[in-house]
């Protein structure tokens, strides 16, 4: 590698870097996660003084293997993730045509190691001074760090490579580009059984250190502890070992050149995107439900958005935030207040609807968004997203609640109302999250890789899409409030209420949500509305 | 190239290479018609100013252009052009001054949509979407029935030369593929008036010159097309009317013959010469 090469590299690495930090100025996240860093440092570095101090009493050599094979992997998801993130903003047309790819992938893995570095600075520092002089030894502050920076270096490598590699392959084949995407979404599948096959064959943690131990990456371990002897730990012969994996390093680095070449000279186009054109207007079982019932532009939303999301089904991925939202907040309620579990079925699903359709609107029509504020009012974008969610959300609420309801001890009535509260939900979260989300500045929205397809996505970035969603499940769960206190026992068998039958009671409080969910979805909608006209191109 | 009704049998001649020649570009005999000319103004602003802090990008604009015809917006780069469209299509509120495009008030978007077309730089196209795909999207929000749609789509995509990719996604199309694309979209509901932001970017020769031709047939049929290019040549050959923007003030503004002829630099005078006259610092 000349000279000239590295010497481009750092360039991009600085100019990519300036461009990150333009991108983040100023976030309240960033001044957060600094402040983070802080509190992590100061945790680790006394717990390092803390371990420093008993390690000669304890053995520690396998909890330091551990630590640097959880750091090793850490880093390296850590680097994949960026590379990722950083890959889909570079100028590759610029770059291709300016210098060598050799520079580029050096200045892309200068950059990542830049990011991990700026990271992982301050509490290395902290935990080698905090070892160091725990264990009395400074040499040890100096070795934890070389250690730690030798680790980190590989990992960003093979992070950066990996990553590249694993998007080359999804260039390639749809196919394992889905199953790619599948196993992210995922990924917690696989580790859940392996976590019982682990407990089933009765692997102990014991058995497990001493594999992890015994493996190259733990012996960057070895090499942070070369310089104290004295105490009794480590391996020196491994240490030196560890410093010889480094060679891999230029490498990867080559390899990586490979692989970007491979991705924007040899495969600049993906052959899958080649495709017949569905009708968004003509004949068709949506148009068949609706044409005439509601407006021509409204339906054209409907069906524009359904098309969207079978093409690049990111509203479908929103609705794993429900199941986590469900699964820690909604079913935990629902458990401890001794709330009949079958009501959660209709607020679940209509929750799911609502916000797979929804869900940024602003951002999924980011490029068409001049387009669309000449041609269509603000009532025809909010109703047809409205739409899409009401025409999935009322079948698959309908379906499912009425197959429980016959099955289970639940009246007609009931059941009905049962399912008039997944439907009114449903519409409530869809004109909820399109308010709510008709306020994203469009400064703020930003290409972004994404699942399922190569084509850069636009999305808000930052914690905020976050605290919106918080925002709609906070709306949603008041408005359900009323249904889930009328299905708990305790309200329903209450002393007041011994006068008044239990199922008026259920049906009541089912028909309070129903009603206060549409006055929300009413309000809502026009707040929608109101910010679609509000929207202006700076 | 002074003389306009020169153009016109060059033009026409060279679309009979490909195209209905019964349909030929005919720009200065339609729009310059009397009848089109005494029409009620389809866009009218009065002292339209934007200002970003300190910062005057558009100031004390009056404008007053005809339905049918086709005002060629020039100006250098950052005089202001681009914000001048977004305040007319309501995509930008305005700092001062008021302007109506086709009897809408520019700060009513809502009312504004029913008269509009659109074309900005870039042009506003889902890449995940087929060409068909994305027009039909586009003439649904219009309200357009269906069967209106596709024949529209048709035609225009026949016309600009881009029926056999129709069904292919515009990820895959080449910059002119998308302009085209995009251009369709901003005519294919025949607005009464559309707003075209380098409409010619990225086009070949052939395609350039069906543009030419489709807006020439849009003003004849009524529609007021406010075209802002760098390619003078476009608007010598089809601009009724011309307005120079310079520094966000409208600096010269009226027929190109007209302009053309104030200056005192000989017959071969071109727009060109006029607008480099107009926009040089002095």
């Amino acid at each position: 590698m000349g000279r000239a090469t590295i010497r481009d590299g750092i360039r991009i690495a600085r100019v990519e870097w300036l461009r990150h930090r333009r991108e983040r100025n100023g976030r309240w996240s960033e001044r957060l996660l600094v402040a983070a860093l802080f509190a992590a440092a100061v945790v680790l570095g006394v717990g390092a003084f803390a371990a420093g101090r008993v390690v000669t009493t304890t053995p520690l050599a396998n909890g330091i293997g551990l630590f640097a094979s959880l750091l090793f992997v850490a880093l390296v998801a850590r680097s994949g993730s960026m590379t990722h993130d950083r890959f889909e903003r570079l100028n590759e047309t610029f770059l291709l045509t300016t210098v060598p790819t050799r520079a580029a992938a050096v200045g892309l893995v200068l950059f990542v190691g830049a990011r991990v570095a700026a990271r992982v600075a301050l509490p290395t520092v902290s935990v080698a001074i905090g070892a160091a002089l725990g264990l009395q030894a400074p040499v040890l502050a100096v070795t934890t760090m070389v250690a730690i920076a030798a680790l980190g270096s590989l990992a960003v490598a093979v992070g950066v490579t990996g990553r590249l590699a694993a998007r080359l392959v999804g260039m390639r084949i749809a196919r394992a580009r889905l199953l790619r995407d599948l196993f992210l979404m995922f990924a917690w599948l696989p580790l859940l059984i392996g976590w019982f096959v682990i407990r089933e064959v009765s692997l102990s943690i014991v058995d497990l250190l001493t594999w992890v131990d015994v493996q190259p990456v733990a012996w960057f371990g070895d090499l942070a502890i070369v310089g104290v002897r004295s105490a009794g730990i480590g391996d020196p012969v491994r240490g030196l070992a560890a410093v010889g994996l480094l060679a891999a390093i230029p490498l990867l680095i080559g390899a990586t050149t490979v692989l970007l070449r491979r991705i924007w000279e040899t495969e600049p186009t993906d052959s899958s995107h080649r495709s017949v054109s569905r009708s968004l207007v003509g004949d068709g079982p949506l148009e068949r439900l609706l044409a005439g019932r509601i407006s021509r532009p409204m339906l054209t939303v409907a069906r524009e958005r359904f098309l969207l999301e079978r093409r690049v089904p990111r509203g479908l991925l929103s609705t794993g935030y429900v199941l986590l939202f469900v699964g820690v907040i909604l079913l935990p309620a629902f458990v401890f207040s001794g709330t009949a579990a079958f009501l959660l079925v209709p607020i679940v699903l209509g929750m799911a609807a609502g916000i797979t359709f929804a869900i940024g609107p602003l951002e999924v029509e980011y490029r068409t968004l001049p387009m669309l504020l000449t041609t269509v009012s603000g009532r025809a974008v909010v109703g047809g997203l409205v739409t899409a969610a009401l025409v999935v959300g009322v079948p698959a609420v309908t379906l499912v609640v009425l197959s429980l309801g016959l099955l289970g001890p639940v009246g007609a009535a009931e059941t009905i109302a049962v399912v008039l509260v997944g439907v009114a939900v449903c519409a409530c979260t869809a004109a909820t999250t399109a308010a709510i989300d008709m306020a994203v500045d469009r400064d703020d929205v930003a290409t972004v890789p994404f699942f399922f397809t190569s084509i850069p996505v636009y999305a808000e970035t930052g914690a905020r899409p976050f605290l919106r969603l918080a925002g709609t499940f906070a709306v949603v769960t008041l408005v359900s409030i009323p249904a889930m206190a009328g299905s708990t026992a305790a309200v329903y068998d209450h002393p007041t209420l011994r006068a008044v039958p239990t199922s008026a009671v259920r049906l009541g409080s089912l028909l309070v949500t129903v009603l206060l969910a549409l006055v929300v979805a009413t309000i809502a909608f026009r707040i929608a509305v109101r910010r679609y006209r509000a929207i202006t191109l700076n | 190239m002074t003389d306009r009704s020169n153009d016109v049998p060059t033009d026409a001649s060279a679309n009979t290479e490909t195209e209905d020649p019964e349909s030929a570009d005919t720009p200065a005999s339609t729009v310059t018609d009397d009848s089109t000319a005494s029409m009620e103004p389809a866009i009218v602003t009065h002292d339209l100013t934007k200002r970003y802090g300190s910062t005057t990008a558009v100031g004390g604009l009056d404008l007053e252009i005809s339905a049918g015809a086709i005002y060629g917006f020039l100006g250098p780069n950052g005089a202001g052009k681009t914000t001048t469209i977004r305040m007319l299509t309501g995509l930008l509120p305005p700092t001062g001054g008021e302007g109506r495009v086709a009897d809408a008030p520019i700060t009513d978007r809502e009312r504004l949509v029913e008269y509009v077309g659109y074309l900005p730089e870039s042009p506003p196209i889902h890449e995940e979407l087929t060409a068909r795909e994305q027009l039909e999207y586009h003439g649904g929000l219009r309200g357009m029935e269906p069967d209106a749609i596709d024949a529209r789509v048709e035609d225009l995509l026949e016309r600009f030369d881009l029926a056999d990719d129709a069904d292919d996604r515009i990820v895959t199309y080449s910059k002119g593929m998308r302009q085209k694309t995009g251009l369709i979209q901003a005519i294919m509901h025949d607005p009464d008036v559309v707003f075209l932001d380098e409409p010619t970017s990225g086009l070949d020769p052939r395609a350039t010159r069906t543009v030419r031709k489709v807006l020439s047939e849009l003003a004849a049929d009524g529609t007021t097309i406010f075209l802002s290019t760098h390619v003078l040549s476009v608007v010598e050959r089809i601009a009724t009317e011309v307005g120079i923007l310079y520094d966000g003030e409208l600096v010269e503004s009226g027929p190109p013959d007209e302009l053309i002829a104030r200056l005192e630099q000989g017959a071969d005078s071109t727009l060109e010469d006029v607008f480099l006259e107009v926009t040089t610092e002095t």
